[in-house]
């Protein structure tokens, strides 16, 4: 009976040693399975990560850009405000009331009050016929009065203001012109 | 006979080089048109100021002033005919004498149009630089006094045109422009 009772033993524990081997493979099976669970998921977070930083690169160069948009839109809106609020357009409604005067005495009112826009009645004109950026053609340089009494004279006003330029009190010391 | 033919392919070569600087010295079509169109311009601003000083309405003090323009637009030493019905004769004047004439003459009331203002000969570039070219105008002179005196004319002038490339200094910076000057006006018919 005792060798019965001993192989039983054996048995028992041969048993234990089986389960106690196959609990190891599954934990290492199951360690093995979280750590593949866990690489995935790290580098799903990366991918996420990743394109997260992505949107958020295009969305801040997005930004940027409409910024700088924003920028050249208000430079652009201010220059023509400029060319349509004082002096651009005091001096093109003086250009037109001379023009289309038929009273001297009003006319030469006019014309001192458009003067007083100007640093000095010798202010140049320059009156560009044709061309654009380096290649302008002028026709001969004037100055402010005599273009004012021309305007006075002639009865037409052909030319539109190209520029003007300003001293630090605001007065005009140049006038570009162009032949319409 | 070698010189002469080495002289001639000289000249040949020589014609050929001319052609091509005279090309490559020309000027874009545009930039033709613009310059045709200055002097045209400069032409009705001339019609303008001598009906301005031919008025007799226009101060004297306005008249001196337009005279000083319309004197600007010629070149210097330039003349102005002057002819009348019944008569060959043409009389030419410098143009700053034609327009204190103008201004004293007898009448009371002065109309003066100039209209059909065009080129007869186009501007042609000189071997100067400088271009020159023909505009023909057609006068209609009407004097009338208060007596009932009244004379009237139509005469057709020639404008001879220079236009020169000239520099200047604008705020310190120098700066190109067409200088486009008025010759003398010649009077080719008078009818009436």
């Amino acid at each position: 009976m005792k060798p019965f009772r001993n192989s039983a033993k054996i048995a028992v524990l041969a048993m234990a040693l089986l389960i106690c081997a196959s609990g190891c493979k599954s934990s290492k099976k199951a360690a093995e399975a979280a750590r593949l669970a866990a690489e995935k998921t790290r580098m799903e977070q990366e991918a996420t990560l990743k394109k997260q930083q992505e949107e958020d690169r295009k969305k801040q160069a997005a930004e940027e850009q409409a910024s700088r948009d924003a920028e050249a839109k208000r430079l652009r809106e201010a220059k023509e405000n400029e060319k349509e609020s004082t002096p651009y357009v005091k001096l093109n409604q003086y250009f037109d009331a001379i023009a289309s005067s038929g009273n001297t005495a009003s006319t030469n009112n006019s014309i001192n009050e458009a003067l007083g826009l100007f640093a000095s009645s010798e202010t140049p004109v320059l009156i560009v016929i044709s061309g654009s950026g380096d290649q302008k053609d002028y026709d001969k340089p004037t100055t402010i009065k005599n273009y004012l009494n021309y305007l006075k004279d002639q009865k037409k006003n052909i030319n539109r203001i190209e520029n003007l330029q300003f001293d630090n009190s605001g007065k005009i010391t140049e006038v570009e012109l162009r032949k319409n | 006979m070698v010189n002469a033919k080495y002289v001639s392919t000289l000249i040949i070569a020589l014609c050929l080089a001319g052609n091509l600087f005279a090309q490559t010295a020309d000027i874009s079509p545009e930039r033709k048109h613009a310059i045709d169109s200055l002097a045209l311009e400069k032409v009705r601003d001339l019609s303008k100021y001598i009906s301005i000083i031919g008025n007799k309405k226009t101060a004297f003090s306005e008249a001196t002033r337009v005279m000083d323009r319309a004197e600007e637009l010629f070149s210097p030493g330039s003349e102005m005919g002057v002819s009348a019905l019944g008569t060959k004769d043409v009389t030419y004047y410098k143009v700053r004498k034609y327009f204190e004439h103008l201004m004293a003459l007898n009448y009371d009331r002065v109309t003066i149009k100039w209209y059909d203002i065009h080129y007869i000969s186009d501007l042609e570039r000189q071997p100067d630089g400088r271009y020159v070219g023909i505009i023909t105008i057609y006068q209609r002179f009407e004097g009338e006094s208060e007596d009932g005196l009244k004379y009237k004319d139509t005469t057709k002038k020639d404008i001879t045109i220079y236009v020169d490339r000239k520099k200047t200094q604008i705020q310190g910076r120098i700066v190109e422009f067409w200088d486009v000057l008025l010759g003398d006006i010649r009077v080719t018919e008078t009818s009436a």
